[in-house]
């Protein structure tokens, strides 16, 4: 296991987004233009960093019956800090970003990182899986920004490219956010079918990793002994 | 006591004790931001002030008149004045009826009377459709960044929050104002009915409480608007 592998492997091989699936409602929601979708991956990588270091600093002492309340606390506290600090020196991205700001704390892949890795791992190595997962949710929000502020408006990032756009107002809405992510998935699961093809393989989701594989959802059927 | 309710202790007592630990973060980041979140607060409603009004000295924060309406709306009225003389008033109102409900503007009129400027504060309505007659926006282009070429001083314009500017309650438009698909006088986007009759009734309610209280929001400075 190497630090850098932990790194990259969340900005492709296991992008929150695109890859694992995870966390779909503020991807959607506020990736409507790039600026947006940047925002919002930040605030969820600093809070996905720090909660990562913290309960991986813990992780000995938390007991098992009650470390998802105790992760929850964690990862809520940092929200707060996050949510406070843009209130206060980002007014603008905070009246646009909105509701989405408070809602990091039940973004699953906080949680899922937690659960899965920093629960299990040492400090350092959850701060590399914490940054590298939340700068590709960072990446993804940014690149479906980008298209999606393109096609409804002609610009990137508020720049105008093209002046005679005719603007496709529904790719800055909801639908447009579900029809772009939808081409976005097509074309990623094409192309790492078409390179397992020709390395002779069948391509496989990474194993144990998505919202089916989540441990928390079984936490019953553990304790019916 | 048995195995399980000391167990049950002592989780209680773990889970008390991280909360404890985050509360006390979060308090602490609560108290360092709390001055600066209120200052941005501030900012923004003075942003709006400078954008809407001619050059002013005094604050204009000191001396706000709020105004209940029949309906039960209020309407706040800030004045500004540039060494004493009084040179514009902006009234801030709000409205329920856009398309995403509600939408927040500030209209400024000058000492004459008549509306000066219109901006939208604060609104819900769909990007591309609505913001159309909501946002002042300061269209960037590729070349200009290339040139260098600074952006526009002022205001960037909107033919539609333009449209209400000279206009003040009682003049040429039937009143209520309305848009020309309701028997009214203001340009409508078809498509955004919604927004436009909301931006139309934003400023309606404006220049309707101006006319109501002119009187009062015209009167000369009381001597503490003279200072800066």
């Amino acid at each position: 296991m190497k630090l850098s592998e932990e790194f990259f492997k969340g900005i492709w091989r296991e992008n929150p987004v695109l890859v694992l699936i995870l966390g779909m409602c503020p991807s959607l929601a506020t990736s409507s233009n790039a600026t947006n979708g940047m925002g919002m991956g930040l605030a969820t990588t600093f809070v996905l960093l720090c909660s990562n270091v913290v309960i991986s600093a813990v992780r000995n002492l938390v007991p098992t019956k009650i470390r998802i309340p105790c992760y929850i606390v964690v990862i809520a506290t940092f929200v707060t800090v996050v949510d406070l600090l843009m209130q206060a020196y980002t007014q603008a991205l905070y009246n646009a970003l909105g509701i989405f700001i408070p809602l990091i704390v039940v973004n699953c892949i906080v949680l899922g990182r937690a659960e899965a890795f920093a629960s299990k791992n040492s400090m350092l190595y959850s701060a590399m899986d914490g940054l590298g997962m939340g700068i590709g949710f960072t990446l993804a929000l940014t690149f479906i920004g980008l298209i999606r502020e393109f096609l409804a408006a002609g610009t990137l990032f508020d720049v105008k490219i093209i002046s005679a756009w005719p603007g496709f107002s529904v790719m800055g809405q909801a639908p447009g956010g579900f029809i772009v992510m939808g081409f976005i998935l097509a074309g990623m699961n094409l192309y790492n079918m078409r390179r397992a093809a020709k390395a002779g393989k069948t391509y496989d989701l990474p194993q144990e990793l998505d919202c089916r594989h989540c441990n928390i959802c079984r936490l019953g059927e553990e304790n019916r002994d | 006591m048995n195995q399980k309710s000391v167990n049950m202790v002592y989780l209680g007592v773990f889970l008390c004790l991280v909360c404890a630990v985050a509360a006390g973060v979060m308090g602490s980041v609560a108290v360092m931001t709390k001055e600066p979140i209120a200052k941005a607060k501030v900012q923004k409603i003075s942003d709006g002030l400078r954008a809407v009004l001619p050059p002013f000295n005094n604050n204009p924060m000191e001396d706000v008149r709020t105004y209940r309406e029949d309906d039960g709306s209020e309407a706040e009225f800030y004045r500004a004045f540039q060494d004493g003389k009084l040179v514009g008033v902006v009234a801030k109102v709000a409205t329920a009826i856009g398309y995403g409900g509600r939408m927040d503007g500030l209209v400024s009129f000058t000492p004459d009377g008549k509306i000066r400027t219109v901006i939208v504060t604060g609104h819900n309505e769909t990007p591309g459709l609505g913001t159309n007659l909501t946002d002042r926006k300061n269209e960037k282009r590729l070349s200009d960044l290339f040139s260098g070429k600074k952006p526009q001083e002022g205001l960037p314009a909107n033919p539609y929050l333009d449209q209400f500017a000279s206009h003040s309650a009682g003049d040429a438009w039937t009143t209520p104002w309305k848009i020309k698909k309701d028997g009214g006088n203001a340009d409508y986007i078809s498509g955004a009915t919604l927004s436009s009759r909301a931006v139309t009734d934003l400023a309606w309610r404006a220049a309707s409480a101006f006319r109501k209280h002119a009187a009062e929001l015209l009167a000369p400075a009381s001597g503490k608007e003279s200072g800066k």
